[in-house]
């Protein structure tokens, strides 16, 4: 990768754009994108002109539905408190309240049979790759993940960080489904490994599976999932065993 | 490249949105929907999907304004791109459960007015139309499909019978003659 010719530079961060950048070229792309302004500005004025492509396509008017759809979750507890903060959201006590203020309805409001019922019958290894999918951001974070922090926001969903995980690389907060949880990425032995916490589920018994390019495994806790996301199928089976060697119920 | 008035107010709408103005995030979502409705149903091809999209793209908006007004460039192609990574995520991922893509791309232009008199109609779409006639039409197609899309460079080799090598110089060419064009 010539860093030194502007032109170069800039059909880079085109094809970025475009997305014909790919495999290994696009992740080094991407470890530059972060901690280069300018390589950003780059691809956002990418993203402008290759928006254009998009000037031949007529306007539909969408139905109703979907902008009632939108005003209803944005009503809801657990995204009424508005557009993101700049703040760490781990370092939000708004966010912990909203989190603990909707945990505690759904378990209220709605209570056993009704959740157990309406949760058993989805199929969560694939919403929680889907998830993956969506924030590719995460698998790509470099955050620095103390293991206090790691233990603290485990331990807001009644876990207990007992092991060594492997060092975090990624930790926030997730909407699978309709289901708010914790999502983190980890760096094992065996590759980066997506690991979610849905809290207040109950499935019967374990459920793994690929799809999407993905393997997941669902296992279920006292009160919850937990969903274990691995690129390689080989890597699941070792990232799960951490997983369930340091993560207990409190 | 001059802005249009849409766009700067979109921009407006954005940042106002950004500090939790829901106002105007109604104003947004009535300014860019068409707009992102119509895109969304030019990648994935099934507007039950293109309504599940653009619902996520505009509750992400509502959550990420304030990254937007940090670090973003203008408001409608940062939606833009947002709608069109969602919408290609979502056509990768289930794209076995369209049995025939290409009647439903069929189905869904004859429910638009024919290409000659929108390109008319349109000024953005003309500028485009004179931009992407500077090139041949293999060309074109090669960057209208890696963009609607999201093809890999040997998927565009695979699909359209050429070298690798002739998709990539199509490709980059392609995306200079865009950028001299409309930048001109």
């Amino acid at each position: 990768m010539k860093r030194d010719s502007p032109e170069t530079v800039d059909l880079l961060a085109g094809e970025y754009v475009m997305g014909t950048l790919q495999g290994h070229a696009r992740q080094r792309f991407e470890a530059w994108l972060r901690a280069d302004p300018l390589l950003r500005r780059r691809v956002a004025a990418w993203e402008a002109r290759l928006a254009h492509l998009t000037d031949g396509v007529a306007p539909r008017q969408p139905p109703a539905r979907v902008w009632e759809r939108i005003e209803r979750e944005l009503r809801t507890p657990t995204l009424d408190h508005g557009p993101a903060p700049k703040v760490s959201l781990w370092e939000s006590t708004r966010f912990w309240r909203s989190f603990a203020m909707a945990a505690s309805l759904v378990v209220a409001v709605l209570g056993g049979l009704l959740v157990v019922e309406g949760t058993r019958s989805r199929d969560w290894g694939s919403e929680i790759v889907l998830h993956v999918q969506e924030e590719p951001e995460a698998l790509q974070a470099q955050q620095v993940v103390s293991r206090d922090a790691l233990a603290d926001a485990l331990s807001r969903v009644h876990l207990k960080l007992t092991g060594d995980l492997g060092e975090a690389t990624f930790l926030g907060h997730c909407v699978v489904g309709d289901r708010m949880g914790l999502h983190f990425v980890v760096s094992t032995p065996a590759g980066r490994a997506t690991v979610i916490v849905l809290p207040g589920l109950e499935i019967p018994k374990r459920k793994a599976g690929s799809t999407g390019g993905y393997s997941v495994a669902v296992l279920p806790l006292e009160e919850g999932v937990v969903g274990v996301v691995t690129e390689s199928p080989a890597a699941l089976p070792v990232v799960e065993h951490m997983v369930r060697r340091s993560i207990t119920t409190l | 490249v001059k802005l249009t008035d849409d766009q700067e107010d979109a921009d407006h709408l954005l940042q106002a949105s950004a500090r939790g103005d829901r106002a105007a995030f109604a104003r947004l979502y009535r300014l860019a929907a068409p707009k992102l409705f119509g895109v969304l149903v030019r990648i994935v091809r099934r507007e039950d999907w293109a309504e599940e999209i653009l619902q996520e793209v505009f509750v992400s908006a509502w959550q990420h304004a304030a990254e937007y007004s940090a670090s973003r460039g203008r408001a409608m192609p940062w939606l833009i791109q947002i709608a069109r990574n969602r919408a290609l995520d979502r056509w990768r991922h289930a794209r076995h459960e369209v049995a025939d893509p290409d009647a439903d791309l069929e189905a869904i232009a004859d429910d638009a007015p024919p290409a000659e008199t929108r390109l008319a109609q349109e000024r953005d779409a003309r500028r485009l139309h004179d931009c992407l006639a500077r090139l041949g039409a293999r060309q074109r197609e090669c960057l209208q499909r890696a963009y609607f899309e999201g093809l890999s460079h040997s998927q565009l080799a695979e699909r359209l019978e050429v070298p690798v090598g002739s998709v990539k110089t199509w490709i980059r060419r392609g995306m200079l003659v865009l950028k001299e064009c409309l930048e001109s």
